[in-house]
């Protein structure tokens, strides 16, 4: 019997679905992805091989002194850039903040001059953050040779423009009457932040810094891949060597070394509660710039003396090339490079929800230990490694892409699913449940209404993500706009490059737009 | 006999919520259950409807012991057991109409039930099911934007949809006004009465408890204090009952004799 009261959602509903399918062909069309080259026998076969060398993992004592060596270097380099970042994004910070301000004293205008300084603070920090540190370290590579302090600079303004927007989103936060009271009393800005506004905001600041710091072991990691040292480069060695056993050696080195990151971020930030913590946190953290500074400063052999060349290199790319013959190759590039994160975000569902049961507890303990450790090797593997491994099975191009995505992504919405699934109370599931639902149904009725709003809202977070990740995928020869972006900077064809990075910033501005209103509508 | 509870115990922790209860209502019997808070009312109720199990003693519903059958069974008996819960337990963002259907999973095959989220099916059904408790306006609304009182006659709609043969409510009319609360209760006793089924309603008002049923269960520290027909429960009897309460509590501000004689 048909439903004689007509569901008022159906329209909107068959909508959404006919149009979610139709860009789902649009995207595979785009990418070329085909799951079936996964089964085809000539390729399974390589890879059966390659991987066949995973075990066991190498451990000669060259190549482990190697490690060690590699490892120390990433850690190092990691370290300075967020140094460097913060001696950046502190001044910006303080400079930037609008609550510290003269007009915020007295809730007057800003002075002309003051407030177009502040926009142009702004705007320089949005591109340095707009940025993906990757392609600041394919850029100084180009500029000043390869080495460590390529990466150290690349962390250094990426990083900078990001703690330069969050230290001034945090002190913007804290009350403003204490920075007013004072400045009422005659206090000058610099007395107004010391004893207005950073000693409730100084717990958030170090939180927000040794977060990053995480990030920065990571993303130091993988400097390597584009020539700028570290364990990066030896991965990158030993993947186009097809050395299945060095790569095993290297991948478990980076799982252990970003383990150790998320572990030590973790004490940092119990050592934040006492003040005796905090010093020690601080003198760690000094002590630790100071060893990096002595670790790396024979490899970089006067390269900070070079600004000149930085200056001239800087230079070649204005004006950005408008000419008609790019823009077809641009539209195309980042047309895939759209195609590439929606594709990989929408699979990385697909394989979220089904290993976010299990890693929930939903089907027995073993499955769940199971699920869990899956989970985290997916996405304790970046994308930029996943794009190595695909590109050997899928071949170059975007479709290497959309699986490289796909897997990360996987593993990361995998976790938050999860968590989310968790978190949710039981009750009206036991309701069914007594009533005699049967468990996929009193799960449909009774927790899937509740988690998925949570779960469409992470998957629009991750797809925002992804989008600046697919534009840096290129490099390793995984499609989009950043490969045209790697082959115009071998070309030295600087103005070429220019339009790209713009185009690339601007493509994630865009999506990171889209995303807010799809979520807002959520609501 | 639809429901018995032989020397019935059940412990949380340290605590004994019930104490040895015995009691039997027969097919088509109509009861409430009254007794100050934390008289384990409550908890009664969540063994009746399988909800716990009992850690002394026996239950027994429809005929059926409920924790020696096998999981499939149990399924079974309960997709026969209706309950109404205090807060109804209504997922947020589910649409009314789902939020209905869902008393009827237990009769369901999945795929079926599975499918009906995505093209509701028996919608005039449900909206009748709604109408009987004046919702029948909210039927594609979501959850999470109906008021309190709202929702829990959702959960009275569910119960009436699932049509148990046993139909167990606990405190189902807490959240609702004088009217609305008698009229929800009225509706609960006339739906089993012409099913037959029976009914075990749980109290806060003991007015509604003496106006609606022909049979009084006063639960007192998990025991059974007294379980009497309707117009032998006095004044005396409902005084010792809630003796110590919060002198704010449901005892009768009205002397018994005026009281409206039992009417279902």
């Amino acid at each position: 019997m048909l439903n004689p009261v007509p569901d008022p959602l159906f329209a909107r509903r068959a909508s959404l679905g006919a149009g979610l399918v139709m860009l789902l062909l649009l995207c595979v069309s785009a990418t070329g992805f085909n799951p079936a080259l996964l089964t085809d026998p000539a390729t399974l076969a390589s890879l059966a091989g390659f991987t066949a060398q995973f075990w066991p993992p190498a451990l000669g004592s060259t190549l482990l002194a190697e490690v060690a060596a590699a490892t120390v270097t990433t850690l190092a380099c990691a370290t300075l850039g967020l140094a460097l970042a913060m001696l950046v994004g502190a001044p910006a910070a303080y400079f930037g903040c609008r609550t510290l301000g003269e007009a915020a004293l007295s809730h007057t205008r800003a002075q002309p001059l003051a407030a177009a300084a502040g926009a142009l603070l702004r705007g320089v920090l949005v591109a340095m953050r707009a940025v993906p540190e990757v392609v600041w370290a394919l850029l100084f590579v180009r500029a000043i040779g390869l080495g460590t302090l390529p990466a150290v600079l690349a962390l250094g303004v990426a990083y900078g423009g990001m703690l330069g927007k969050v230290y001034a989103e945090i002190l913007e936060s804290q009350p403003p009457e204490n920075a007013r009271a004072l400045g009422a009393a005659g206090a000058g800005r610099l007395a107004r932040l010391a004893y207005g506004v950073l000693p409730g905001a100084l717990p958030e600041l170090v939180s927000y810094t040794v977060y990053r710091f995480e990030c920065a072991v990571r993303a130091s990691a993988l400097m390597g891949l584009v020539g700028a040292g570290g364990l990066g480069l030896l991965l990158d060695n030993s993947l186009k060597m097809m050395n299945g056993a060095e790569t095993a050696t290297l991948l478990i080195a980076f799982l252990l070394l970003v383990g150790a990151a998320d572990a030590t971020s973790r004490l940092a930030r119990q050592a934040l509660a006492t003040p005796r913590g905090t010093t020690a946190l601080a003198l760690a953290f000094a002590s630790a710039v100071l060893a990096s500074l002595w670790q790396l400063d024979t490899l970089w052999q006067g390269g900070v003396a070079n600004a000149d060349a930085l200056a001239r290199f800087a230079a070649e790319f204005w004006p950005p090339d408008l000419s008609a013959s790019l823009w077809a190759t641009l539209a195309e590039a980042l047309w895939q490079t759209l195609a590439m994160s929606v594709l990989g975000t929408l699979l990385a569902v697909l394989v979220a929800v089904a290993l976010a049961l299990p890693a929930a507890g939903e089907l027995g303990v073993l499955l769940q230990l199971a699920a869990r450790a899956l989970l985290a090797l997916l996405r304790g593997i970046p994308d930029l490694v996943w794009a190595m491994l695909a590109v050997l099975a899928l071949g170059l191009g975007p479709a290497a892409g959309v699986l490289a995505l796909a897997l990360h992504t996987s593993g990361v919405l995998g976790r938050l699913f999860a968590e989310t699934l968790q978190n949710t109370p039981a009750e009206c599931r036991q309701a069914l449940a007594v009533a005699g639902a049967g468990r996929a149904t009193a799960f449909a009725y009774g927790v899937l209404p509740q988690v998925l709003p949570q779960w469409l809202a992470y998957t629009l977070y991750r797809w925002e993500n992804n989008i600046r990740s697919a534009s840096v995928l290129g490099i390793v020869g995984a499609g989009g706009v950043g490969g045209a972006l790697f082959f115009a900077l071998s070309l030295f064809q600087m103005p070429t490059a220019a339009t790209l990075i713009v185009a690339m910033v601007m493509l994630s501005w865009l999506a990171e737009t889209a995303s807010a209103r799809l979520r807002a509508q959520l609501g | 006999m639809s429901l018995t509870l032989a020397a019935a115990s059940l412990t949380r922790g340290k605590r004994r919520l019930l104490d040895g209860i015995s009691l039997t209502l027969a097919q088509g019997e109509q009861a409430a259950l009254i007794g100050p808070s934390g008289a384990g009312k409550s908890s009664l109720i969540s063994l009746a409807a399988t909800l716990a199990a009992p850690d002394g003693g026996q239950v027994s519903l429809l005929g059926e012991a409920p924790w020696q059958l096998g999981a499939r069974a149990r399924r079974a008996l309960r997709a026969r057991i209706a309950c109404v819960w205090q807060s109804p337990p209504l997922p947020a963002r589910q649409r009314v109409i789902h939020a209905v259907a869902a008393g009827r999973l237990g009769q369901t095959g999945t795929l079926a039930a599975l499918a009906r989220l995505m093209l509701p099916r028996d919608g005039s059904a449900i909206e009748r099911t709604l109408a009987r408790v004046e919702l029948a306006h909210k039927l594609w609304a979501r959850s999470d934007v109906l008021s309190g009182g709202e929702r829990q006659r959702v959960g009275v709609a569910r119960a009436l949809y699932q049509a148990g043969e046993l139909v167990l409510a606990d405190e189902p009319v807490s959240a609702l006004d004088p009217y609305l609360a008698a009229q929800t209760v009225r509706v609960l006793c006339e739906d089993a009465r012409a099913r037959g089924a029976t009914l075990l309603m749980s109290l806060h008002s003991v007015e509604l408890a003496l106006a609606h049923f022909p049979r009084i269960i006063a639960l007192r520290d998990g025991r059974v204090a007294f379980d009497l027909p309707a117009s032998e429960v006095d004044e005396a009897r409902l005084a010792a009952l809630y003796e110590g309460d919060s002198p704010a509590g449901p005892a009768l501000s009205s002397p018994a004799t005026a009281l409206t004689p039992a009417r279902c």
